[in-house]
């Protein structure tokens, strides 16, 4: 193939690329952004497929079988815990500003700047191997693409990876170093590596879909040819991949932690998050993406080997060689363009993630120096720090391509990524450790990190300059020093192991163990305790962040302005400044010395853009802090703690309080109701009182006055005297009577009575009056005793209530008097009915109220006090009986009375 | 929530056990399933029922769904 066509191909994709991050970058801007959204989010994970996935694994399976997939099973098997895990880390990061894994580390720990140091170099060290292995996979894509004709040592001009290097700095420079944004946000690179995601998988699914239905005839065609042959036909047992069920696991550990800690993995998966809410969807999506691009692994490989059954071309090329043997130069291309899009999204985040670290966290803390922060110079710094991560960008490149040409070019693709793996690794217990355990100590993630780090040189990359001729060869079958117990590949004598387990084994171990007995030995700083707090409990602080603040840091505004000016730029600054005073309802310019809460939020936008550590070095050299112990530390965590649980608690009681209020209200509303009531019945009490007295007082005065009256009229005069006397005394009776049932109620005696001999004596008691009256009264009783439970003396109250009302009202020429007593199934019914007449409906419920008087049966004024059957329906209804009044049949009144009777014979 | 945690912690711990030894060693057999090795179409396949369990269990359409049908509160 021509090397032009392959040039301009390249560069056409290129243009794309720039184009695609142009594009959305726009869109950005207009605030219509194509990257904030979930898909596209685990897009952008997916450049955890570089070109080990593209090339290395068809390589590793036509050695070693299924021994390519622990590398993606791993994530498959912990992206269901990233909802817990991945959503917390990036609430703590977006609190934190926090801009890459480094910075994350040194942030949790009190803001350590040595810790961000070590974990920058770890990242450097162990990525960078990781690096060039990508531009390895180009340029022999490019020479595989080129046959014969490819040149190789040839002058420094003519290499491929050189300008493959240069194309990609100058990506990464443009889309990442564009501008300081205290979010790292970089719409354009996100977009671009989203789409590099695509054409990878696309390309991948083509040359698998053509090696298995064109080349073959299917899976079973395929599957079936490769089983003839035994060196094939092994590939299908899991024996074929060489590994143990201790380092297939040991693999997939790996790959977890490589997942989210990896420096590239942890800038698209945590610092370029726009909202955390897209992990739910990337759980499942980043995964499904992982089981597409690896189906078509083994059938590549396997078509590979069928093709080229007497090897001579390097398995790790089948994508490539198997189109082109067929004839097939497009696809080819298109393959080396899908190989392509997988090294340089890969290069472009990883440059990007390590330049940000070397900035923020290597060479920020050693250059800050007060020289910088001289109040009267008010240069805007934020161009200087871009230039120093282009600078950075530019450095890890030239690293990435010498060790290439060094060193690189002589290993497996898959090799060197495992190595990288462990290197990451090393950050697991660190974070998670500092997101779940809050004892962890500076002192003690300094000493995993070492310790794991130190290991991790010596038993993997060591080895590979050894190989290289670079170490005596030595050192690998003596030891350090001839110490037998120090090789690199059995460290302390263990053996049986696979290099990659046996320093991810022992590296992690040491790291872990070391991490958790120095911090469980070691103290905290004060910022050290509040940092922790916050990791631990992000949630907590989330929804209030200024109730929490613990340092009491002062500073005037005008230094903090300035170091926002500088650092981030002038607009930018004020625009912050403007954003915090709006939402704290503060005019800053009024004021001089700053809240602490202002000192923080600079603190944090400045973490943004210079990382943590930074961020902390420069803020306490314009603030003054009031110093604060440990324990007043402690004792400030635990009563934000407490006045929580307390202000809960206090909720709690306020709702009880409320709803006794209610309580309350209500039967103070009843009382005053009752306190009515009571005047009103006072009021009506002594109106009747009144009203024979006046009668009574008029007649005495005629007596005294006339004593000539005649004797018919006096006697007439004493006997009107004598009835409104009785009168008075009934109603005080009645009255009387009302107290105690009031006072009494329920509490008076009762005892077992046989109700028709109650009703007989009171009619009895009343026949003569009948007789007198002229009126003719009948009484039906039942021929046995009627036995019910009640209180005599009350029972006959109210029988003879009801009667003298039927008397009172019966009619006056002819009356008529009815008196029955029946049981009506369990309970006994008394009616009494007279003929008068009777009660109009409207009146039948409020006869029984009060007070309530009915006009005589001649239309005279009311006889009675209007008590009676209130007192009746009182007593009756405390004898859990019903009281009521009909119409008879001749139109006069029936009152009836039902109570219960009792069941046992007496 | 917490509920929806657990299960998810569950996905995770079933698919370590059935995905590593000496569960995985088990599809190691001489046999083929539309042609294709067993090892390879097992191994698929569980990969694509933790994907469907988690998608299951992370989706908010689903959760919200799963959500509506409340049984009405008892008088």
């Amino acid at each position: 193939m021509s090397a032009w066509l392959i040039v301009i191909v390249f560069i056409c994709y290129m243009s794309l690329l720039f184009g695609v991050a142009f594009w959305a970058e726009r869109r950005a801007r207009l605030g219509r952004s194509v990257v904030h959204s979930p898909v596209v989010y685990s897009l952008s994970l997916a450049i955890y497929c570089t070109a080990w996935t593209y090339f290395g694994s068809v390589g590793r399976a036509s050695v070693q079988g299924l021994g390519f997939l622990p590398i993606y099973l791993g994530p498959t098997l912990v992206a269901p815990l990233w909802i817990m895990v991945l959503k917390k880390m990036i609430h703590i990061s977006k609190n934190q500003r926090i801009t890459s894994v480094a910075d994350f580390i040194s942030a949790r720990y009190g803001k350590s700047a040595g810790l961000g140091i070590a974990a920058t170099l770890i990242a450097v060290v162990g990525i960078i191997p990781y690096i060039s292995i990508q531009l390895k996979a180009i340029v022999s894509s490019v020479e595989v693409l080129m046959g014969p004709a490819f040149l190789r040592g040839g002058p420094i001009y003519l290499d491929v990876g050189l300008y493959v290097a240069i194309a990609l700095a100058v990506f990464a420079i443009l889309f990442g170093t564009r501008r300081l944004d205290p979010n790292e946000h970089h719409e354009g690179l996100v977009a671009a590596i989203a789409f590099e995601s695509v054409v990878k998988l696309v390309a991948f699914l083509a040359v698998g879909i053509f090696v298995t239905f064109v080349m073959y005839d299917g899976f079973g065609d395929l599957f079936s040819k490769g089983a003839a042959v035994p060196q094939i036909a092994r590939l299908f047992r899991f024996e074929s991949s060489g590994m143990d069920g201790g380092q297939w696991f040991g693999l997939i550990v790996l790959s977890m932690s490589a997942i989210l800690f990896l420096p590239r993995q942890f800038h698209v998966a945590v610092v370029e998050n726009t909202d955390p809410g897209f992990v739910n969807k990337a759980a499942w999506l980043f995964p499904l993406y992982l089981l597409l691009i690896n189906i078509f692994v083994l059938p590549i490989a396997v078509g590979g080997l069928l093709e080229f059954p007497n090897g001579g071309i390097d398995p790790d090329t089948f994508v490539l060689s198997l189109p082109l043997a067929e004839g097939h130069d497009t696809l080819a291309l298109f393959a080396a363009v899908g190989g392509f899009s997988a090294a340089t999204g890969m290069v472009i985040v990883s440059v990007l993630a390590l330049s940000i670290m070397i900035s923020n966290n290597l060479v920020l803390p050693l250059l800050l120096q007060p020289r910088l922060l001289r109040r009267n110079d008010v240069t805007d710094l934020s161009p200087r720090l871009l230039g120093i991560r282009r600078v950075s960008i530019v450095i890890v490149l030239l690293m990435t391509y010498s060790y290439f040409k060094s060193v690189g070019a002589q290993y497996a693709l898959v090799s060197i990524g495992l190595i990288s793996f462990t290197a990451a690794a090393q950050f697991a217990p660190l974070v998670i450790g500092g997101m779940y355990w809050k004892r962890a100590t500076r002192k003690g993630a300094m000493a995993g990190l070492l310790a794991g780090f130190a290991i991790w040189m010596f038993t993997l990359p060591l080895p590979t300059l050894v190989e290289t001729g670079t170490l005596p060869e030595s050192l690998m079958t003596e030891g350090l020093w001839g110490l037998s117990w120090l090789k690199p590949h059995s460290l302390f004598g263990l053996t049986g192991m696979d290099p990659i387990s046996h320093g991810a084994f022992w590296s992690l171990l040491f790291n872990t163990a070391l991490f958790a007995i120095v911090s469980v030995y070691t103290q905290q700083s004060v910022l050290g305790v509040s940092q922790a707090d916050i990791f631990v409990n992000i949630y907590k602080y989330r929804e209030g962040a200024t109730d929490y603040e613990m340092l009491r840091r002062q500073a005037k505004i005008a230094d903090l302005r300035l170091l926002l000016q500088r650092f981030v730029g002038h607009a930018k600054a004020e625009h912050l400044l403007l954003e915090y005073g709006q939402a704290n309802g503060l005019d800053l310019n009024k004021l001089r010395e700053a809240p602490p809460d202002l000192v923080s939020y600079v603190e944090v936008q400045l973490s943004g853009a210079i990382g943590a550590a930074s961020a902390q070095l420069i803020i306490s050299s314009v603030s003054k802090e009031d110093p604060i112990s440990l324990e007043e530390m402690f004792e400030a965590l635990e009563q934000t703690r407490e006045a929580l649980a307390y202000s809960k608690a206090l909720e709690e009681k306020s709702a009880e309080l409320e709803q006794m209020t209610l309580q309350l209200q209500s039967a103070n509303e009843q009382l005053q109701e009752l306190d009515r009531l009571k005047a009103d019945f006072i009021t009506t009490v002594t109106h009747e009182l009144r009203t024979p007295i006046t009668a009574i007082k008029a007649l005495a005065k005629i007596l005294i006055d006339h004593p000539d009256l005649g004797a018919a009229k006096q006697q007439e005069f004493l006997g009107i005297l004598v009835s409104e006397s009785e009168r008075i005394s009934r109603l005080i009776n009645q009255v009387l009577d009302l107290e105690k049932l009031r006072s009494a109620g329920a509490g008076t005696t009762t005892e077992m009575l046989d109700f028709s001999e109650v009703v007989q004596k009171s009619y009895l008691g009343l026949s003569r009056l009948m007789e007198e009256k002229d009126i003719s009264a009948r009484l039906r009783l039942p021929g046995k005793p009627v036995p019910v439970s009640g209180n005599r003396d009350r029972l006959t109250q109210v029988v003879v209530n009801l009667l003298s009302n039927a008397i009172k009202f019966c009619d006056a020429e002819a009356g008529a008097i009815q008196v029955i007593l029946e049981t009506v199934g369990s309970r006994v019914r008394l009616s009494v009915s007279d003929n008068g007449p009777g009660i109009p409906p409207a009146q039948r419920a409020l006869i029984f109220e009060r007070f309530t008087q009915l006009p005589g049966a001649d239309g005279s004024k009311p006889q009675g006090s209007g008590l009676g059957l209130f007192i009746s329906r009182t007593i009756v209804e405390d004898h859990g009986g019903k009281i009521g009044v009909e119409n008879g049949e001749d139109g006069g009144a029936v009152f009836w009375v039902e109570l219960e009777q009792l069941q046992q014979k007496y | 929530m917490q509920q929806r945690r657990t299960k998810l912690i569950g996905i995770s711990i079933i698919g370590l056990i059935l995905m590593n030894f000496p569960i995985a060693g088990l599809f190691s057999r001489e046999y083929t399933l539309w042609g294709i090795p067993g090892l390879y179409v097992a191994f698929f396949l569980i990969w694509l029922g933790l994907i469907l369990l988690t998608k299951h269990y992370t989706d908010p359409s689903r959760k919200r769904a799963a959500r509506s049908p409340k049984p009405p509160a008892t008088p």
